[in-house]
């Protein structure tokens, strides 16, 4: 049997033990408790972020994400500029020989669907592009144009114009990511983007006539575009603008203007453009039907090429039939 | 004897270990005797005793203040006790050497709790006894506690606990009689 001293030290002896433990033990407890609270925080945080809309990806994201489609693309569209640059990056693009007249398109939204038939190439402002390998391509002689020409004319209408050189012969998926569709909303509806075709591989080398007061003539370029692409596209055309029977190629900037105006408020998305030069021309976007459909004043007539189309045709006047306008 | 309660408030509130000790000293051996009377082997019961002190220095449960320190104490003890034979259901036989190293050690602890000759021969005459009687006995006569500490402790109501101890006494005196000894004389 223990005397009571015996039992008093191993009593104490035990206290003492169950007390180092409970202080062990509240340690790990805080420890564990440090490292979980900040967890614990974040995690809290990133579903008020994503219930609050946040994080949520925008549908167009959501389109994008094809296995072969194109990484990131950007439309911009300025008061400034009155035009748009459409870049795209494609996993898949292997660089070649610089073309610079292949036809130009922004997306609708599905994935793109290579050919073996079709090679890519890289225009001088670094856009990839597609060229349909065609026999008809390569009868074509190509006409090397300035990719990207500063334009400082105020615009007439900048609403989602999509101005790019090049574009391939076949529809890529379009990447809403950049522009005004940032700031897309749970249950906004995204913007609709379609095919924006501005230049074409085809042309016929020949010379067109100075359109007389009220006649419009659509560039064989554009004609080819169009039969192409129907009504599933866009088209990205620029006007001359002839006066007194195609005796008078209108390059005014304030005539231009005007017209651009006038263009606009009948419903066609225009824009007045001038270069370094001061060359000043109008640029239209325009649906199949609005391009076979331009109603122009009665005493101007209209020519309608691609602004960097491949195409050779050139207008001449009717007194000088070998004046050459570029 | 019974300033447990000062000690305990002075363990429990200002973490005075003179407390514990003098708690030990004062509850220790009749802690011993009364939790004996329940498992039946001392040593268990010094090592429940000794549970029960720890349990106090550990837990520090509050003490309600309906009975006395002791009272509280042993129905503490008691609890655990209880537990302990819960647990083990089935007590193993110990060899002969030990049980009566065992009864040597109780004589003992009785010889220095109890002093007086006549109580050490009701004790022993009371180890004989069944396990109720021999608690009802141990907190009634040896404890001295009324009858209502004596049912708290065993937490039994007031009229079963004086049934019990009418029913105790009647067996204790049967007992001593069967040893030569007169209940009446004790």
């Amino acid at each position: 049997m223990k005397t009571y001293e015996e039992m008093a030290r191993d009593v104490l002896a035990r206290i003492e033990e169950y007390e180092n433990e409970r202080k062990k033990h509240k340690k790990n407890v805080i420890r564990l408790t440090a490292a979980a609270v900040p967890l614990c925080a974040a995690a809290v945080a990133g579903v008020v972020l994503w219930k609050g809309g946040t994080l949520s990806p925008e549908p167009g994201q959501l389109m994008n994400n094809t296995p072969d489609g194109i990484v990131a693309e950007t439309v911009t569209a300025t008061a400034e500029t009155a035009s748009s640059a459409v870049k795209e990056t494609s996993a898949a693009s292997t660089p070649a020989a610089e073309e610079p007249s292949v036809p130009t398109e922004t997306e609708a939204a599905e994935p793109e669907t290579s050919s073996p038939a079709e090679e890519k190439t890289e225009t001088a402002d670094g856009a990839t592009e597609q060229q349909a390998t065609s026999a008809a391509a390569a009868q074509t002689t190509p006409q090397t144009e300035a990719a990207a020409e500063p334009v400082t004319a105020p615009p007439v209408q900048t609403s989602a114009t999509a101005a790019s050189n090049t574009a391939p012969a076949e529809t890529q998926a379009a990447a809403p990511g950049g522009g005004n569709d940032v700031m897309l909303r749970p249950g906004d509806t995204p913007s609709e983007f379609r095919t924006l075709i501005s230049s074409s591989p085809y042309g016929v080398a020949g010379d067109m006539r100075a359109p007389y007061n009220g006649e419009v003539c659509i560039g064989p370029s554009v004609q080819y575009a169009a039969e192409e692409y129907g009504d599933s596209a866009d088209y990205l055309v620029m006007i001359e603008i002839w006066a007194d029977n195609g005796n008078r190629f209108v390059t005014g900037y304030s005539e231009l203007l005007a017209e651009a105006e006038r263009l606009a408020s009948v419903g066609y998305i225009s824009a007045l453009n001038t270069d370094a030069d001061g060359n000043n021309w109008i640029t239209l976007q325009v649906t199949y039907d609005q391009l076979y459909s331009i109603s122009g004043r009665a005493d101007y007539g209209y020519c309608v090429f691609f602004q960097s189309s491949g195409s050779a045709c050139t207008v001449v006047t009717p007194e000088v039939n070998n004046g050459v306008l570029q | 004897m019974d300033n447990g309660a000062s000690s305990y408030r002075r363990y429990r509130d200002n973490g005075d270990e003179n407390g514990i000790v003098e708690i030990i000293r004062d509850y220790k051996d009749g802690l011993i005797l009364y939790l004996t009377s329940i498992v039946g082997n001392i040593r268990t019961a010094e090592e429940l005793a000794e549970d029960t002190f720890v349990l106090l220095g550990t837990k520090k449960p509050a003490d309600k203040g309906k009975g006395s320190f002791r009272t509280w104490l042993y129905t503490i003890g008691r609890n655990i006790a209880i537990d302990y034979l819960r647990k083990h259901r089935k007590h193993p036989e110990l060899p002969l050497e030990e049980q009566a190293e065992l009864v040597s050690e109780e004589d003992s602890v009785e010889t220095v709790y109890l002093k007086k000759e006549q109580k050490i021969i009701l004790h022993k005459a009371m180890r004989k006894l069944p396990a109720d009687y021999q608690q009802v006995l141990w907190l009634t006569y040896f404890e001295e506690l009324s009858n209502k500490d004596a049912a708290q402790v065993m937490g039994r109501s007031l009229r079963s606990v004086e049934s019990l101890l009418y029913r105790a006494k009647k067996s204790l005196r049967s007992q001593l009689e069967t040893e030569g000894f007169e209940y009446e004389n004790l």
